[in-house]
């Protein structure tokens, strides 16, 4: 089904000067500058493509491969689910990247990296040539635990809607088609896994529809960690508060597999469970193509990196952001940290191809908004710098916080910094 | 290229002597057919730009946010939303026009179509009826077989008519009635129950009759057969 197509920009190893898009990024088509490929164009691999060109004047030649059409956002997506946002309002175009930047967007995937010759190949055929890498492939789920999960349709049926996309319009199809009365269940994988506090804001949006919608209806969320591993107070008192009778919160509960057909859930430990909508959420890790690669030396599940530079530990030139990396402590896997790695990477980047030394003190921040209704929302922060001795980011003493409390203020502030977040990594 | 300049290179008495000397009813019948011809030109010169003003603007509205489902060139990321490659123009667009004013109900698509012009709703449809289709083999082959003879000759036991007599022999359909071959046979599945139940009440009462007299058996069997169209 995926074609190889261009989009954006006619150029791909010819001159894009001749393709009408003006002299603005002649100098892109030269080819004459160091060349870097990233892959994966979520939040961490635009924001490189883009701090790439910008902070090395144009002068080193970017081409993002994303395969699909536009960015569309994970966080706010929680939101579609409760019915207060629709996918347009978290879906971007590319076209800027490409327009004010001069990236090269090709719509394709990567099919696989060659380490030694230096080069991509892609789905659509064609190899591209890099002097430097940046993978931001994102997470691929773990289903080999899930037998059940393996049946014909099982995946078409039980949705993890953890990529925002198909999935996500489709979820919210089954709550609506889901009688009053009924349960929904969401299971949560052993951490590390994307966004720490994401599937106890899902479970606030939709057991925020069904106060809206139908309100004999529960919302049953069945984790396999110890306790809620981010904001727990703050997502504890919402569902004690406000989704009272209607969110039934159990921890260690480890799913072992799904039987597809009667719609249950079955446990390491506890007893099956049986409901109208399953959305199981299977352990995580980095992006196929890394695994492939060889770069997830961490368990095979996580990419190990040097953090001055985000190259990997495994493979020269090749640099890994966003959530396939092994990361550091207290550091999330999250959309903003993979905008942080974006130009962390990129800045170094810059630095290696024009023989300066790369910054030897990075430092950067997380910021994560949870709504608890269509309005209210509470936060946590964090600042993360490099530590020489123990060559790794470690959370800067003192710094950050989280909410005291739930407030339509900090809702006005999580849309803002949405649109800052995207506008910083796409426009 | 003005007219008398094409006069004078093709030979012909320059334009306006002739207009002088002739109404334009009465005009000798070769200078007549090359001002049809001239006319027809400009026309459809600019009918082309039209559409091509018309495809751009659907590949955008499109790669804004119709593919996170439907694909940028119409074959769906998954069966659970349609194809609409190679669908009848006129049949997306009634169904556009129907997720608007609110006669087919969806709550996924509703917020998709309020800004859309019907001009942009026709634009659309144009473009993904232009989309390449590519059939997939059916996943289960004797369920397509027995989806065959329903499709071809209904089920007179229970009622049922033959598809092919609306939706025709090769399933390609008309203005009115979608075309069905090489869709998703779980997306067809769907919306034969939907009919069935009534949720699904902006397409003639014909699809409610049959759907309600067609075993769950037969529905999987259709569109199986109509998935590997």
């Amino acid at each position: 089904m995926q074609r190889r197509q261009l989009i954006q920009t006619a150029a791909y190893g010819t001159v894009l000067g001749a393709s009408g898009l003006g002299s603005a990024f002649a100098n892109t088509s030269s080819q004459s500058g160091p060349k870097v490929v990233v892959v994966g164009g979520g939040y961490g691999g635009a924001t490189a493509a883009k701090y790439v060109r910008m902070w090395s004047d144009q002068q080193i030649n970017v081409t993002l491969v994303e395969p699909n059409a536009a960015f569309v956002s994970c966080p706010i997506s929680n939101l579609v689910l409760g019915g207060s946002k629709t996918m347009a309002d978290i879906t971007t175009s590319y076209d800027n990247l490409s327009k004010r930047h001069g990236v090269t967007v090709v719509r394709d995937r990567v099919t696989s990296i060659d380490p030694d010759k230096r080069t991509v190949r892609l789905a659509g055929g064609g190899e591209l040539p890099y002097d430097r890498l940046i993978l931001s492939p994102g997470v691929d789920f773990i289903m080999e635990g899930l037998p059940g999960m393996a049946q014909a349709g099982a995946q078409e049926q039980v949705l993890h809607a953890w990529k925002a996309g198909p999935q996500t319009v489709a979820l919210r199809q089954q709550l609506e088609a889901m009688p009053d009365g009924g349960v929904y269940a969401l299971t949560i994988p052993l951490a590390p896994y994307r966004c720490p506090p994401g599937p106890y804001e899902r479970a606030c949006q939709v057991a925020h529809y069904f106060s809206k919608a139908k309100p004999k209806s529960k919302v049953l969320v069945l984790d396999a960690n110890d306790d809620v591993t981010s904001k727990g107070p703050l997502f504890k008192k919402a569902w004690a508060e406000r989704y009272q009778g209607i969110v039934d919160y159990r921890s260690k509960h480890m799913l072992t597999d799904v039987d597809v057909a009667t719609s249950t859930l079955k446990f390491e430990f506890n007893d099956d469970i049986k409901a109208d909508v399953l959305n199981v959420l299977p352990p995580m890790r980095a992006g196929d193509i890394a695994v492939k690669t060889g770069l997830a030396t961490a368990n095979q599940r996580w990419c190990e990196i040097d953090f001055l530079t985000h190259e990997s530990k495994a493979a020269k030139n090749i640099h890994v952001i966003g959530d396939s990396i092994q990361v550091a402590p207290a550091m999330p896997k999250s959309g903003h940290m993979a905008n942080q790695h974006g130009k962390t990477c990129a800045a170094a980047v810059v630095a290696l191809l024009t023989d300066k030394q790369p910054n030897t003190m990075p430092i950067y921040n997380n910021t994560c908004y949870s709504f608890v209704s269509d309005e209210d929302v509470v936060h946590v922060a964090s600042v993360h710098r490099y530590d020489a001795a123990q060559k790794t980011m470690l959370t800067v003493p003192g710094s950050g916080g989280v909410s005291s409390a739930a407030s339509e203020l900090e809702g006005r502030y999580a849309m803002a910094w949405a649109y800052n977040i995207w506008a910083d990594t796409l426009a | 290229m003005g007219l008398q300049h094409l006069g004078r290179h093709t030979g012909l008495k320059p334009i306006d002597r002739v207009l002088r000397k002739s109404r334009l009813a009465v005009l000798p019948t070769r200078y007549a057919t090359l001002l049809i011809a001239l006319l027809t030109g400009l026309v459809s010169g600019a009918a082309q730009a039209q559409a091509q003003a018309d495809e751009a603007r659907a590949r955008k509205i499109v790669a804004g946010v119709c593919f996170v489902c439907h694909g940028v060139e119409g074959d769906a990321s998954s069966e659970l939303f349609p194809r609409l490659a190679g669908q009848h123009w006129a049949y997306t667009l009634k169904q556009l026009d129907n997720f608007k004013s609110g006669k087919r109900k969806s709550t996924a698509m509703a917020p998709m179509v309020t800004k859309l012009s019907a001009g942009e709703m026709e634009a659309l449809g144009r473009y993904f009826e232009k989309m390449p289709v590519s059939p997939e083999p059916s996943k289960e082959p004797a369920l397509a077989v027995q989806g065959r003879d329903i499709y071809h000759q209904g089920n007179p036991t229970l009622g049922v008519p033959a598809c092919a007599s609306c939706h025709g022999p090769a399933a390609l359909g008309t203005a009115s009635l979608p075309r069905l071959a090489s869709q998703y046979a779980g997306y067809i599945e769907t919306q034969l129950r939907q009919f069935n139940t009534r949720e699904r009440t902006n397409d003639n009462a014909v699809m409610h009759t049959i759907a309600s007299k067609m075993t769950a058996l037969e529905m999987a069997a259709v569109a199986q057969y109509l998935a590997g169209l």
